[in-house]
């Protein structure tokens, strides 16, 4: 049995195609991207389209995501609610949750009005189209650091919010679980007849 | 000729390999047990008496004092099951706001 292996031309002329191929491949999509003028953006940079779009496609997920963060806030704000209405059934003392809760409320309708915003800048057509594609560069850069600045802000205030009610509802539990006495009101002189 | 001797005894290599790692299954197999036989003749008939008689108290015992500051919370199944669906929306929630990225550009 002889085994027959291609000549050694033919194996460099494979390879120089393969290589041929390769370089092609990764010249040809930077040039198509270098196509675009990359002005500068403030606060950006020089950033092409290309990466405009992609950061929009961003914020639009970030935005959702949160959209549905407020809704389980919403849903929390619920389940605390039933919970203060058991225990005060029950004669208990709820006003360390009943606190907490009206300052998370407040917070989250706080949240909701700047994720509002944030919304109102992302969707805006002004610098995309409706497609996605980038129809004014300064307008696009600009709607996409509106729409950071507000999403960050939302994101933030809305984690102090669950860090605060958070910490209601442990404070409350430890009161409750580990039999810890309310604090009583201090009885007042009164005077004698 | 070397060269078709040496790749003979590569092909009879690989061959061995295939053979060797296609041997049987050892994996362990159960083993039944048969239960354990007992003669009818050896199995106990009466019971023992008890050791010591009941002793019956007549004394009540006096009630302990509890600890003031100890009252233990008795939670009834609503608001058990409210406040672990509160810790679960919660963990849920610091989850997803720890995950998210929260960088400008991608």
């Amino acid at each position: 049995m002889k085994l027959k292996l291609p000549s050694k031309k033919f194996l460099l002329g494979v390879l120089s195609v393969v290589i041929a191929i390769a370089v092609f491949a990764s010249v040809v999509p930077a040039l198509a991207a270098g196509s675009d003028p990359v002005t500068n953006i403030p606060g950006l940079g020089r950033v092409n389209d290309m990466t405009l779009i992609k950061m929009h496609k961003k914020q639009g997920t970030w935005f959702n995501d949160q959209d549905a963060l407020l809704k389980e806030a919403d849903g929390l704000a619920k389940a605390f609610s039933t919970l203060i209405a058991a225990e005060a059934k029950r004669g208990k003392n709820v006003s360390l949750l009943n606190n907490g809760l009206a300052t998370f409320e407040a917070e989250v309708a706080a949240c909701r009005q700047i994720h509002l915003v944030a919304g109102a800048s992302i969707f805006s057509i002004t610098g995309f189209k409706m497609n996605g594609d980038v129809r004014d560069r300064l307008a696009a850069g600009q709607q996409l650091l509106d729409g950071y600045a507000s999403l960050k802000d939302a994101h933030f205030r809305l984690d102090q919010a669950m860090s605060n009610l958070g910490k209601s509802f442990v404070n409350w539990r430890k009161l409750h679980i580990s039999g810890l006495p309310q604090p009583t009101p201090k009885p007042t002189a009164t005077k004698k007849p | 000729m070397i060269k078709k001797i040496s790749f003979l005894i590569l092909l009879m290599l690989i061959a061995l390999l295939c053979v060797g790692c296609s041997g049987d299954d050892t994996s362990v197999q159960g083993v039944v047990l048969k239960p354990p036989s007992v003669r009818v003749e050896a199995l106990p008939t009466a019971t023992a008496a008890p050791q010591s008689a009941i002793v019956e108290l007549t004394e009540t015992p006096s009630p302990q004092p509890t600890d003031p500051l100890v009252i233990y919370y008795d939670p009834t199944p609503d608001s058990d099951a409210i406040a672990n669906e509160i810790d679960s929306i919660i963990a849920d929630i610091n989850r997803k706001l720890q995950n998210q990225d929260l960088l400008l550009k991608p």
